[in-house]
């Protein structure tokens, strides 16, 4: 008899453990759904963009405004819906630094003909430069153009997708495109040309946004779903 | 041949346990349901109140998202402006975050379509135990027969609140 009561109460010890177990797990379980719905935007604003290239002070020689061998370029890949993001800038003196953007067929077929005065002669694609002033509606300073120069002093804020129009609008055109950068020096005695240039691609924030809080979401429709046959199991053996 | 007419006899007596058996247990519950004891039939009202205003609540939220959807939109659009005004981003995003923010905006309107109704869906059910609740209370012999009798009423009330909110929009109680 004595040996019952005790094997008895050892199974309500045990039942009690679990069912301790079964809520701190629970608890867990819900501390992580919710830690990953707060985590959702968090993340994915810190993926917005990615910066790809960061190069201050950069030299390029004035031949680059006569040669395409000599003028700095960069292979972007564009994707579909993706935008890249350029800061160019030139704060030194006498320097003119111009900007442009090229298909890849295009930039390889003018390196390859290599003709005189090329890069300030043919025209590339459209991107889009953004100028935000307070004092104006957002869509007044917003418009398109093929090339940008830095005269001494300048900093130019693009955006690129691919190609534009006159219209102030641009679109996306996923492939590859080449950046390139060439200049001159107005003094006589030098031939260097520094500016400076930023670009950010569109990072995978959307994704990671969407994953997070679905992961999140199914978590805690899970969790809710257990708390309600736990309940429901509760019930009925009452 | 004889061993055909054995299993065929055999699946019959199955099968006719087997409706036995789901006959008994549907009566058990219809049987449960009646001579439910007051603790039970208290227990049905209080979880079906909880799942109710569960239910309530969320339809509330809907509600009130959906209507304050468009102040959301003006303040994010302004927001958005600001944005770009401080540089942090340029023309073209600017845009792709107005039209994000109009599909939002659009999907806070729309969701009371769909949480609203699932939420009925949950007001009913939680209604539904209430009344077996009060049915359950009506069942009981020990209690007095007023009470009985009002529990009955309640629960019969509750049933029609239950049919006309799944067969009309819903039932406004004005005060003043």
């Amino acid at each position: 008899m004595i040996q019952i009561l005790n094997i008895s109460e050892n199974n309500l010890i045990d039942n009690e453990m679990k069912s301790l177990k079964s809520k701190k797990n629970l608890t867990i379980f819900l501390a992580i759904g919710i830690i990953f719905l707060i985590l959702a935007p968090i993340v994915g604003e810190m993926t917005e963009t990615i910066r790809i290239l960061n190069e201050k002070d950069k030299l390029v020689d004035q031949e680059s405004e006569i040669s395409f061998r000599d003028v700095d370029s960069y292979n972007v890949n564009i994707k579909e819906n993706q935008k890249i993001t350029i800061k160019f800038s030139v704060y030194a003196q006498n320097v003119t630094a111009s900007l442009k953007i090229f298909g890849k067929g295009l930039f390889d077929s003018e390196y390859n003909k290599n003709d005189t005065f090329g890069p300030p002669n043919v025209s590339g694609r459209y991107f889009l430069i953004s100028r935000p002033t307070w004092s104006g509606d957002p869509s007044w300073s917003g418009y398109t153009q093929t090339v940008v120069s830095c005269v001494q002093d300048d900093f130019y804020y693009i955006e690129f997708m691919g190609d534009g129009d006159l219209g102030n609008t641009i679109w996306n055109e996923p492939g590859e495109y080449v950046i390139f950068v060439y200049g001159s020096n107005s003094y006589n005695m030098s031939t260097e040309v520094f500016y400076n240039i930023e670009i950010y691609k569109d990072g995978p924030s959307a994704v990671i946004r969407k994953v997070f809080s679905s992961i999140g979401w199914v978590i805690l429709i899970v969790a809710g779903l257990v708390i309600l046959n736990n309940s429901i199991k509760k019930f009925r053996s009452e | 041949m004889a061993k055909k007419s054995t299993s065929k006899k055999e699946t019959i007596e199955k099968e006719a346990t087997k409706k036995a058996a789901k006959q008994g247990k549907e009566g058990d519950l219809w049987d449960k349901l009646i001579n439910m004891d007051r603790r039970k039939a208290t227990k049905f009202i209080i979880g079906g109140m909880i799942i109710a205003i569960i239910f309530g609540t969320i339809a509330l939220i809907s509600d009130s998202l959906a209507n304050n959807a468009y102040d959301w939109e003006y303040y994010k659009l302004h927001e958005n402006d600001l944005g770009y005004w401080r540089g942090e981003y340029g023309y073209q995003e600017f845009l792709e975050r107005e039209k994000e923010i109009y599909a939002q905006a659009d999907w806070m309107r729309f969701q009371e379509a769909i949480f609203e109704n699932l939420a009925r869906i949950g007001v009913n059910f939680g209604l539904i135990f209430v009344m077996v609740g009060f049915i359950g209370y009506s069942a009981d012999e020990e209690m007095d027969p007023k009470k009985r009798q009002m529990s009955f009423l309640l629960a019969a009330l509750i049933i029609t609140v239950v049919m006309f909110s799944a067969l009309s929009t819903g039932i406004t109680i004005s005060v003043g």
